[in-house]
């Protein structure tokens, strides 16, 4: 199995999981979490796809969007503080106003 | 003529009176019913008097008619005729109608339902006027049906008696029998001529079988309410009546209705209806004078003789004597009111005499006896009468029986010799009732007493009108034959024979009963087997009934009950449908809706989480759309 295989079924296992985390769990902390990991993926594909070619501009975009992301993460834990001083939750199913009660 | 309508409220009046009265009486408290009696005589008495101006007046005939009932086809006419025979008639029913109004006050003064008794008596008096005036057989029927009605709750006044009722029920069954006959009658006439009107029947050439059948019919109908031959049985039951009312009945309104609706009907009777009338009549006069002849009790014998001369009076209408059965039945209204009024005016006494003693029966003659004494001015009164019964000379009953045995005689052999044989009875048993009543020495002395003036005073004017006094034409006459200007020719060989009948019955009853036997003779069955005769109709026609209802029950509602099943089965089947089919469907698609709509709600739960998972899916099945 060659260097980039491994990376795409890395990436494939992350984006999985990923998905999973997000589908399944309640906190919203951990589906960012999840997020995250999808994200990471998704980096995982620009490097394994930039690994036969002489330029680095996948590499760079890879550390680029990590950037990005950190920023990213900062604005969504700033929005779920946010939504827990509002709300005194974290679990986006307790927060249901515009659902009809039944 | 044109009718002169002027006196259609005079006529009305006439009939109204009594109406007038009965119902007063009827609304009359049991305080006050002292009064009823008074009301009643008062009324009737302006009726006699309106009557009798009526006929004075009279010029000549007319008819008033107006329509009741317009058919598409035709027209059923109300109104009445307005001639000589109608108010002679009229004049009659009102003068002896309001006599026995008279007599009542004294009869009835004792008792309980005496305003009962008057607006009743008043009631039938209307009901016979209305009869006597009306032009219409239809409406003739109707007043017919109420002259029946009222003799029933007259009959039965003392209804508390069980022998008065069932005398009632007995003469309401039986002359409704006969009025089946008239009313079967009265719808042929209708089918075959289609016209009621009484003027103009007349007998056609063209539909003899069917006039014949009518006037057979009819005379059914005459034969219950006349008391002839086969239906005469109620009469002597009626009996347990008052004794006004038996009079009434007798004489003016009940007995007298078939008799007239024969004389006003004459002309539509074919030859075979006259045999078969002439035939009943003679042989319910040969048993009325057979069953008198036997009879114990005062008013029954009186009943019995009734019959007869109804008989005597039919055999003459049967023979085309409509003169002299009309003038008969006029005389015997007054003389057998006469007889009846003295009859009660004896038992009354009799009664008042006797409030202790209950057992012993004063209607039975042998009870009776040497009135003569006691009370002069009744026997007296009741001699007269009973003569005029026998048919002896000066009489109003020797006139009308020499026309009819004038007129019979010419006629048939057979039916006139009953005729003679009929009159010679007649003397037999005219005499035996004078003789037992106020003759013989009695079996128990009664202190009896005249009776009070007002009940007198009727008998005294029955029996006065039961005299020929009036010279009329040449001839001695009655005062209704005076009123009917009635012409008459009697042979001297007929009068001379019909006056030696008379006085041989008359001594053939002397000798009979000289010693005043107490037994009857037992071979003759006062009610001549017809009582049994009806019992046995009606067991004949209770187990027909019987047979009737078992196939009802055994067949009809067998088979009604399998139609009811069927249905019931069908209904079932319906139901199966409904449920299963109908209701299926609508169902089946409501719990679609309700599937679909539980499907989508449960997709959109709100969860973000799940709409992701939604949107993932969506986006993989595009993925592996554009790829494959």
């Amino acid at each position: 199995m060659s260097k980039p295989e491994i990376l795409f079924y890395l990436s494939v296992f992350l984006l999985i999981t990923g998905l999973l985390i997000v589908f399944t769990k309640k906190n919203a902390i951990v589906i960012l979490m999840g997020i995250e990991l999808i994200l990471n993926a998704a980096n995982l594909n620009l490097v394994a796809f930039n690994y036969n070619r002489p330029e680095l501009d996948g590499q760079l975009m890879a550390l680029f969007i990590i950037l990005v992301a950190v920023c990213e993460a900062a604005v969504g834990i700033a929005i779920l503080l946010k939504m827990y001083h509002y709300y005194r939750t974290t679990i986006p199913d307790h927060i249901s106003e515009l659902k009809e009660k039944w | 003529m044109t009718p002169d309508s002027s006196i259609v409220p005079f006529v009305l009046a006439v009939i109204l009176t009594p109406l007038l009265a009965s119902w007063l009486c009827a609304l009359i408290r049991d305080r006050i019913s002292w009064v009823a009696p008074i009301i009643a005589s008062v009324l009737q008495l302006i009726s006699v008097i309106l009557a009798l101006i009526l006929f004075v007046n009279l010029t000549s005939d007319a008819e008033f008619t107006t329509p009741w009932l317009t058919l598409p086809t035709s027209a059923i006419h109300i109104g009445f005729s307005i001639n000589r025979l109608v108010l002679t008639m009229l004049v009659v029913v009102a003068v002896i109608s309001f006599l026995v109004h008279l007599f009542s006050i004294g009869y009835m003064a004792d008792d309980d339902a005496v305003a009962g008794y008057f607006s009743r008596l008043s009631f039938f008096t209307f009901a016979m006027m209305g009869l006597v005036l009306s032009n219409n057989l239809l409406v003739l029927f109707c007043f017919w049906e109420l002259v029946g009605y009222s003799s029933y709750r007259l009959i039965g006044h003392w209804h508390e008696r069980p022998s008065a009722a069932k005398a009632a029920t007995k003469a309401f069954m039986i002359t409704k029998a006969g009025d089946l006959g008239f009313l079967m009658g009265v719808l042929l006439l209708w089918s075959s001529t289609g016209s009621l009107e009484i003027s103009s029947l007349s007998l056609s050439e063209t539909n003899t079988t069917l006039m014949t059948a009518a006037g057979l019919c009819i005379f059914i109908g005459v034969m219950g309410k006349s008391a002839q031959f086969p239906l005469f049985n109620w009469l002597p039951d009626a009996m347990e009546g008052p004794t006004p009312v038996s009079a009434l009945i007798h004489a003016a309104t009940m007995v007298a209705a078939g008799v007239y609706l024969l004389i006003r009907l004459e002309p539509m009777f074919t030859p075979l209806c006259l045999t078969v009338m002439t035939g009943i009549g003679a042989i319910t006069a040969l048993l009325g004078a057979l069953g008198a002849l036997v009879q114990f009790d005062i008013k029954k014998i009186l009943a019995y003789s009734t019959i007869s001369q109804l008989g005597l009076m039919v055999m003459a209408m049967g023979s085309e004597s409509a003169q002299g059965g009309y003038e008969h039945l006029l005389h015997h209204a007054f003389f057998k009111a006469g007889l009846f009024l003295g009859a009660g005016s004896i038992l009354h006494a009799a009664h008042q005499a006797l409030h202790h003693e209950h057992d012993v029966d004063v209607q039975d003659i042998r009870n009776l006896g040497g009135l003569k004494a006691t009370m002069p001015i009744t026997f007296f009164c009741f001699l007269i009468c009973a003569a005029a019964l026998a048919g002896l000379p000066f009489t109003s009953g020797f006139i009308s029986k020499e026309i009819i045995l004038t007129q019979i005689t010419a006629s048939s052999s057979v039916v006139s010799v009953v005729a003679w044989v009929v009159s010679f009875l007649t003397a037999i048993y005219s005499f035996r009732l004078v003789w037992y009543v106020f003759y013989k020495s009695p079996a128990i002395h009664l202190p009896v007493v005249e009776a009070p003036v007002i009940m007198r005073t009727a008998t005294i004017v029955l029996s006065a009108g039961s005299i020929s006094f009036l010279w009329f034409e040449g001839k001695l006459s009655t005062l209704t034959h005076v009123m009917l200007q009635g012409s008459y020719h009697v042979p001297f060989s007929i009068a001379t024979a019909s006056i030696l009948v008379v006085l041989f019955g008359l001594a053939t009853g002397y000798l009979l009963f000289r010693n005043k036997p107490t037994q009857s003779w037992t071979w003759i069955e006062p009610q001549f087997y017809l009582d049994w005769i009806s019992t046995q109709w009606v067991t004949i026609a209770k187990a027909l009934a019987s047979v009737t209802s078992y196939w009802d029950r055994a067949w009809i509602d067998r088979v009604l009950h399998g139609l009811v099943y069927l249905q019931v089965a069908a209904a079932y089947l319906t139901q199966w449908i409904d449920t299963t089919l109908v209701d299926g469907v609508v169902n089946g698609s409501s719990a679609t809706v309700r599937g679909v709509g539980w499907a989508f709600r449960t997709a959109v739960n709100g969860k973000i989480q799940s709409y992701l998972l939604w949107a993932m899916a969506a986006l993989v099945i595009f993925i592996l759309w554009t790829l494959y």
